[in-house]
């Protein structure tokens, strides 16, 4: 099973402009990665306290709503967070122009 | 008062043995002593460094099962996202606003073309006649040429270059093309990066593959136009929308359409289009001359059948390739075609632009030699909007993404940049660093939208960088 993780993860990573992907716990520690020991901490544990926090105001504004999907866009990055109960996935890519 | 008066004699002894004693004494104080003292303040350098404690990756035991099941599910649904991210066009120029303070046009290059791009026979070549930005806007193509009083005796030539990687335009050309005679009109293919068509003053259409080292892979169309080409454009088909043909324009009164194949290349002839002489009335009383041959024309992007085409003499054609009828007297595989629907007021001048607007349907622009840039709608006869100018343009364009800027360069040798709306000048963009003379094309990167490059009458070319953002807001 882990082999399908992986190549699901390959994947995504070999997708134009991804720079890494990494998949959170709904502790926010990190289970996969393809990033440095680093970077991949301060993504888990900051990107998983804004998804947390986005869930909330969608669920606040309307309890019958969901969070489905997050995308932040910065000026050297294109952040995507695709939240659900157990896991965050979390790809970093890099916009074309 | 005179008297004598005798004296004793005196003697003396003579003391000439006693020597004199002399005693040297001295007197000191105290030693000599001198101290020397220097003061002189310390320079010192604290400097701490902290480093945050290394980041430990804690393992957790996750259940993979349910993990990889669980990304198999969202997998298409990233895909979609991260394509979405790849091709969005949402952020193409945007700035945020602290950004534009340090936003300015900036001169990225100046560079002299005609050493490079030497005809070898005949009059050397001073004047860049067309620059072409492939798809990629990567590869710049160039073309010169010089005044013709009559026919064109030089040989035609195309350097092309690829941007290196700090978009700068290299010193030596990736590619040189030779056609037979001057060339005035020159175009990439809109999705094709490396194909590039060509039209001469003697009338023959060229196409060229760049990526073969071959120069002898290329066609080349004899005759296509008895009198000189005047402009070439790539368009849209309105049978099958997926292919792309060849228009071609001349002064032979002609506008041609070319079924065009990439590979091998191939270029077949499709249709003939003439526009009838207008009738009186829909021209100036001053314009005697027999209007006949095509200068400028566009397709529309938003109706491939839909087109303008300018007249010599200053008129301007709405025509459809869908409504056009079979004209007297042409037959068999000559058939000629009349796409006219109506006339539009006509310039004053002669023609030397005519541009549809990449965002709005209805609207096109033409520019003349009688310094108005008018923008026209389609169904309106009259001009919405004249825009008055001092020097006249030789080439002008929308702005991609920027609905109400056009830019435009002529003989004031500079980039002059209008506010279709507010019909009026914004500002000319210029430099010191560059020599002014008339810019004679202009070529905007399909890419990298603030990147534009101007072609002089003395065979320079300019890179800019222009933020048209900067403009918008104005």
């Amino acid at each position: 099973m882990s082999n399908e993780v992986e190549e699901t993860m390959k994947r995504i990573q070999s997708h134009k402009g991804v720079v890494g992907t990494i998949v959170v716990n709904s502790e926010g520690i990190p289970i996969k990665t393809t990033l440095d020991n680093t970077t991949t901490v301060q993504y888990a544990g900051l990107i998983s306290s804004l998804a947390d926090k986005a869930r909330s105001v969608v669920r606040d504004l309307d309890p019958s709503n969901d969070l489905t999907f997050l995308r932040i866009r910065s000026k050297k990055h294109e952040i995507m967070v695709a939240p659900d109960k157990e896991f965050i996935l979390i790809v970093v890519q890099n916009p074309t122009d | 008062m005179f008297g004598i008066k005798h004296n004793e004699c005196v003697g003396f002894e003579s003391r000439w043995k006693v020597t004199k004693v002399v005693t040297a004494s001295s007197t000191q104080t105290t030693d000599f002593s001198s101290n020397e003292k220097g003061t002189n303040t310390a320079e010192r350098a604290c400097i701490e460094v902290q480093t945050d404690d290394r980041a430990q990756l804690e393992t957790t035991e996750a259940d993979m099962e349910r993990l990889a099941a669980w990304l198999s599910k969202i997998y298409p649904k990233v895909e979609k996202a991260m394509d979405e991210c790849s091709t969005s066009q949402a952020f193409r120029g945007y700035r945020m606003q602290g950004d534009l303070q340090d936003a300015n046009c900036k001169l990225l290059q100046n560079m002299s073309i005609v050493n490079v791009l030497d005809g070898g026979s005949g009059d050397k070549m001073t004047r860049i006649s067309n620059i072409t930005w492939n798809q990629t806007g990567k590869s710049i193509a160039i073309s010169c040429n010089s005044e013709h009083d009559s026919w064109c005796h030089h040989n035609g030539c195309v350097v092309i270059f690829t941007l290196n990687r700090d978009g700068k335009i290299p010193d030596l050309p990736r590619k040189r093309l030779t056609t037979e005679s001057c060339i005035t009109s020159l175009k990439f293919h809109p999705t094709h990066p490396a194909i590039i068509a060509a039209g001469t003053f003697t009338g023959t259409v060229r196409v060229w593959n760049i990526q073969n080292e071959e120069e002898e892979d290329s066609i080349s169309k004899e005759n296509v136009h008895s009198e000189a080409i005047t402009q070439i454009s790539w368009v849209r088909d309105v049978d099958l929308t997926r292919d792309v043909l060849l228009a071609t324009s001349s002064t032979d009164g002609y506008l041609k359409l070319w079924n065009f194949k990439s590979s091998p290349l191939g270029l077949n002839h499709k249709v003939s289009y003439k526009i009838k002489i207008p009738l009186f009335g829909a021209v100036k009383s001053d314009s005697e001359k027999i209007i006949q041959g095509i200068v400028a024309f566009d397709f529309s992007p938003h109706s491939p059948e839909l087109f303008v085409v300018g007249l010599e003499g200053g008129c301007i054609a709405h025509c459809s390739t869908l409504g056009a009828f079979e004209l007297k007297g042409s037959s068999g595989e000559n058939k000629v075609f009349d796409p006219l629907s109506k006339y539009y007021e006509p310039h004053d001048g002669e023609i030397t632009c005519i541009s549809f607007s990449p965002t709005r349907s209805e609207m096109f622009l033409t520019c003349g030699t009688d310094a108005e840039v008018r923008i026209y709608l389609i169904g309106q006869e009259d001009p919405a909007q004249v825009i008055f100018i001092r020097d006249t343009l030789l080439d002008i364009a929308f702005v991609p993404y920027e609905e109400k800027l056009i830019a435009g360069c002529g003989l004031k040798g500079m980039l002059e940049i209008f506010n279709v709306v507010k019909g009026k000048a914004l500002s000319d963009i210029t430099t010191e660093d560059v020599r002014k003379s008339t810019l004679t094309k202009l070529a905007i990167n399909g890419n990298k939208t603030n990147i534009v490059a101007l072609g002089n009458s003395n065979g320079e070319l300019q890179l800019w960088s222009v933020p048209w953002i900067l403009f918008s807001m104005k």
